[in-house]
Formats: C-alpha cells, sequence, structure tokens
C-alpha cells in the first residue's frame, strides 16, 4: 500500500470548500452534469475516452466520458436556468502524462448570465486571491497582469498580427474561420517563413500556423512574475467564444499563473450561424480521430437563441492547487499516479 | 535514417535538423487552450555545441538519426581532443572537446564510455546520469561553523568546481549529477 500524504487531501478540500462559499454566496446554483454521454462535444484538438454500455437484452451504446461538463451546461443555460458552476471530473484522452497533464483531472466550470470575458477577469482575479490567502496564507497577494494578444505579438515577436490579419480580410463584417482562411494561411506562412520557422505542411489550418507563430516567438517571453490574463485569441482559432465584429478577434482569454495555464473564458458565442459553422468544421476534423464519436447535430439550433447572453469560465483545480502549494509538477497532489 | 513523430522524440534523441546532427536535450509538451498538441525541443548541435530551440506540432515527422554506439576506453585528453580506443578493435581515434566540453568533468582516464557514431562520424559521448569524484581541493572547514545549509566550494580530481555542504573533505568522494554539474551527496565507501 502507498503511503498516501495528507496535506494534499485536506487542501484540495479546503480548496473545494472555499470554491463552492464563493459561488453560493454570489447568487451562482451548484449543479452537476453526467460523466457518461453517447454525443460529446466535437473538440478537434481533443481525444475522448470510449465505453460501451451492456443492455439486459445484450445489445451495446457506445458512450463517451466528457471532456469538460460544457455541453451540459449550456443545456440547461438555454432552458432558462440562473448563473451556475460545477466542480466536475475531466477525461481527455490522447495525451501524455507529464509535469502538468493528466487524463484525468478536476475542473471548476461557471456560466454567469448577462457578463463578458472581460466582466469576469474581476471574478477570476477576486475568487484567486481568496483560494490563495486559503491555501498559501502566508503568499502576498499577487496583483493580475492583463495583457491583449495583439501587445504580446508586438512586443515578443516584433511585429502587428493584427495588421496581418486585417490584411488577411479580417476587417470585413462578415468575416470567419472558414470565410478568410485562405488569406490567413497565406499570410501567416508568409510570418513564419520569414523567421526561419517551419512553415508548417501544405494542408495545414491558420489555427496551427498560428500556434507555431504564438508557441515559439511569444509563449516564451510572455511576463510571468505575475497571474497573467492574456486577452483577444485570434477568431481564426475556431472555438466556442464570440467573434468581436470587424476585428480579427474572439472575446477570450487564458490566464497563466507561473507559466503554467490555468484557467480560460469565453464571452459566449450563441448565434445559430457562428455555432453550425463550429460545428460543422470540429465534425469534420472529428472524423479523423482515433476515437470516433458521434455528436448532437441538433446542439447549435438548441443553444442559439435559448441560451442567454453570458460568459464561461474553466479552471484546472488540480493545476491550480498544485501551484498554489508551491509545487512545480502535479505529482504533489496525486493520489494514485497511473 | 528513419522518420519519428515530434509526440515520441524524448531526451536523448538523435535528430537531423537543417543537415545537422543534433541530440535533444529538453524536451517539453506544449497543448495551447485550444489547438493541436506543440513539443518544443532543445537541441545541441553535435558538431559545434551550438543549443538550438525549436518546436513541433506533435504529428510533425522529424528526421532521427540512427546512430551506433561503440564501447571505447578514454585514453586522455590533449586540451583540444578526447582521445579513445574501441574496446574491441583496439582501434584510437580522437573526438573534438568542442561539443563536448562538460564531458571532461566526467571522464576518468581508462574508464570506458558508450560513443555513438553516424556515418562514421563520432557524434556522442554517454554519459552515466551520475559520477563519484574524489574531492581534489577543498577548504578547511571553519570552527564553530554550524550554520545548517552552510556551503562552500571545492574543486574535484578532474577539475569540477562544485558548491558542498561544509563538511566535505579534501579526499572524500562525492556524487554529481552530470546534467547540472551540482553536488548531491557524499559517497562511503
Amino acid at each position: 500500500m502507498p503511503q498516501y500524504d495528507w496535506t494534499p487531501i485536506v487542501q484540495r478540500s479546503l480548496l473545494y470548500r472555499s470554491i463552492r462559499e464563493y459561488f453560493d454566496k454570489a447568487g451562482f446554483l451548484e449543479v452537476e452534469t453526467p460523466l457518461l454521454t453517447h454525443a460529446p462535444i466535437p473538440e478537434a484538438h481533443i481525444e475522448l475516452f470510449s465505453s460501451q454500455a451492456i443492455t439486459p437484452d445484450g445489445s451495446r451504446k457506445n458512450l463517451y466520458l466528457v471532456p469538460s461538463p460544457e455541453v451540459w451546461m449550456k443545456h440547461l443555460l438555454a432552458q432558462g436556468m440562473p448563473s451556475m458552476y460545477q466542480i466536475s471530473r475531466c477525461f481527455r484522452n490522447g495525451e501524455q502524462h507529464d509535469k502538468w497533464h493528466r487524463r484525468e483531472f478536476s475542473m471548476l466550470e461557471w456560466y454567469e448570465l448577462s457578463s463578458s470575458a472581460d466582466s469576469n477577469i474581476a471574478r477570476m482575479a477576486e475568487l484567486f486571491a481568496l483560494l490563495q490567502k486559503k491555501i498559501a496564507p502566508n503568499s502576498p497577494p499577487e496583483e493580475f497582469h492583463i495583457l491583449t494578444m495583439e501587445q504580446a505579438f508586438r512586443n515578443y515577436a516584433g511585429f502587428s498580427l493584427e495588421d496581418d490579419l486585417l490584411n488577411a480580410g479580417w476587417n470585413r463584417p462578415s468575416a470567419s474561420f472558414t470565410s478568410e482562411a485562405e488569406s490567413t494561411k497565406a499570410i501567416l506562412s508568409h510570418r513564419l517563413i520569414e523567421r526561419a520557422l517551419f512553415p508548417g505542411s501544405i494542408n495545414e489550418r491558420p489555427d496551427d500556423l498560428f500556434h507555431r507563430l504564438f508557441i515559439t516567438l511569444v509563449e516564451p517571453h510572455l511576463p510571468f512574475q505575475q497571474p497573467l490574463i492574456l486577452k483577444d485569441w485570434p477568431a481564426l482559432i475556431p472555438t466556442l467564444a464570440r467573434h468581436i465584429p470587424g476585428t480579427p478577434w474572439a472575446d477570450r482569454w487564458e490566464m497563466y499563473y507561473q507559466g503554467v495555464e490555468i484557467a480560460n473564458c469565453y464571452t459566449e458565442e450563441n448565434r445559430l450561424e457562428a455555432l453550425t459553422e463550429y460545428w460543422q468544421d470540429q465534425e469534420k476534423i472529428k472524423a479523423g480521430a482515433a476515437v470516433p464519436a458521434a455528436s448532437d447535430e441538433n446542439w447549435p439550433a438548441l443553444i442559439a437563441g435559448n441560451m442567454p447572453p453570458c460568459s464561461g469560465a474553466a479552471v484546472g483545480l488540480d493545476r491550480l492547487l498544485a501551484l498554489l502549494r508551491g509545487d512545480k509538477s502535479l505529482r504533489g497532489v496525486d493520489i494514485a499516479p497511473p | 535514417m528513419g522518420t519519428i513523430k515530434a509526440g515520441a522524440i524524448a531526451k536523448g534523441t538523435y535528430l537531423l535538423e537543417k543537415n545537422e546532427p543534433f541530440v535533444v536535450n529538453e524536451r517539453e509538451f506544449v497543448n495551447p487552450g485550444k489547438g493541436s498538441a506543440f513539443v518544443r525541443l532543445k537541441l545541441k548541435n553535435l558538431r559545434t555545441g551550438a543549443v538550438l530551440k525549436i518546436t513541433h506540432k506533435s504529428q510533425d515527422s522529424c528526421e532521427e538519426i540512427d546512430v551506433e554506439e561503440v564501447e571505447s576506453q578514454f585514453l586522455y585528453s590533449d586540451g583540444t581532443a578526447y582521445h579513445f580506443m574501441e574496446s574491441q578493435t583496439f582501434e584510437q581515434f580522437e573526438v573534438p572537446i568542442l561539443a563536448h566540453e562538460d564531458a571532461q568533468y566526467f571522464m576518468l582516464e581508462g574508464e570506458s564510455f558508450k560513443i555513438t557514431r553516424w556515418n562514421g562520424e563520432t557524434l556522442d559521448i554517454r554519459l552515466p546520469p551520475k559520477k563519484d569524484l574524489i574531492v581534489a581541493e577543498a577548504e578547511e572547514a571553519v570552527k564553530g561553523d554550524t550554520v545548517t545549509g552552510a556551503s562552500k566550494y571545492v574543486i574535484t580530481e578532474t577539475g569540477l568546481t562544485v558548491k558542498v555542504p561544509i563538511f566535505i573533505k579534501k579526499g572524500e568522494k562525492i556524487r554529481i549529477s552530470v546534467e547540472t554539474k551540482e553536488y548531491q551527496e557524499r559517497v562511503n565507501d
């Protein structure tokens, strides 16, 4: 029998209790949604864990462990439910088990009605300060540093990503990641070649080209001395975040703490056209997934027009706990490393 | 020569980038919030010692070098090259120090190492992760200095300067991490 250290187990309990107290006080409803689903969200870059249900008559039905509670929570929002939060286990296949990655992990996800990604920065900062005080009472409070993707590119890559993307056609009000795909590919490939970086294969998608630039030229230089909010990501990356019309940007942010990505937040997209475009695009890519899964094609229509304007955020709780403890990996908060 | 998916590259893998042979010193997975998985690599050029930082998508194909390993005995260093003798054939050969400067601190004359070769070119000297070395020079600990964690510098038999706890004496054997060149523990034979 391995001897487990009690400290992180007790700290996790304190962390979750504090999160629940915070959201209960703020008037959010705690919800619990299923971990097993027959129609998971199609996310191109996430592989699923699959299983089979066996009915008494011996027939079988494919089921999948959820990679996040997003689909379910949005269903609830579309049915008129109030601002809500959940602490949920999430499962992601096809990922390596390393310092900061686990195939199974815990996520805090909340949705706030009539809110935006920007206004959720304040909530994130408030929650973070509270949790830091609980888990690391001796650490000094930390000021959040807020940086836009455009500033980050100007500072660290030495060029304006916005100018590039506007040149690619992203100033058109109807611009989208599919309509501007070819021009975006051309302009980002040009930047990669100019910087003597691998320009990707012929079939590479704009978001892969962008990530090559970001990961090589920008991310290693980001100011990680304080908690960092990196906001306004390019709308060329297909997500369920709302595109800010007439700009190349999507209304979303990622939070880094000590250089590790611990949270992200969107102003949620709820327009039918955009949701459908995302759904179809991701399903197309998912067709080549190692674990193929059906998705609910009615989802965009169910959500659009029904889900009220809101903002959603997700926080990786294992990472947050480990970092607040001063750990350099998830090892210290694992109970049974698989 | 074979191809390898970037996601399968490990520390110690030999790669051909821009027609130069490299060894992977560091590998880190990067998964951007909403995007493909990437691998960030820190490579060492095995001809020049120069460091190259590159990023690949996990699915990218890279060129892996198929190396051959030969057991060889380290004879001596002449300041610009290490001289080795192949244990099987007794053939002597040189390895330029330039790309393997740290190796001088971890090889004692007469010891055997695995040498990796590619197309007849010596690429790398495989060093053990840890090495026990005798302290050749050390200051005397000051009497009454009992501060916990107090440290001092010593020089090993191979000329490496290492920060050690105050109690380490000349003539004692200490274990050094080859990667970080840091003291790990005292070895009592």
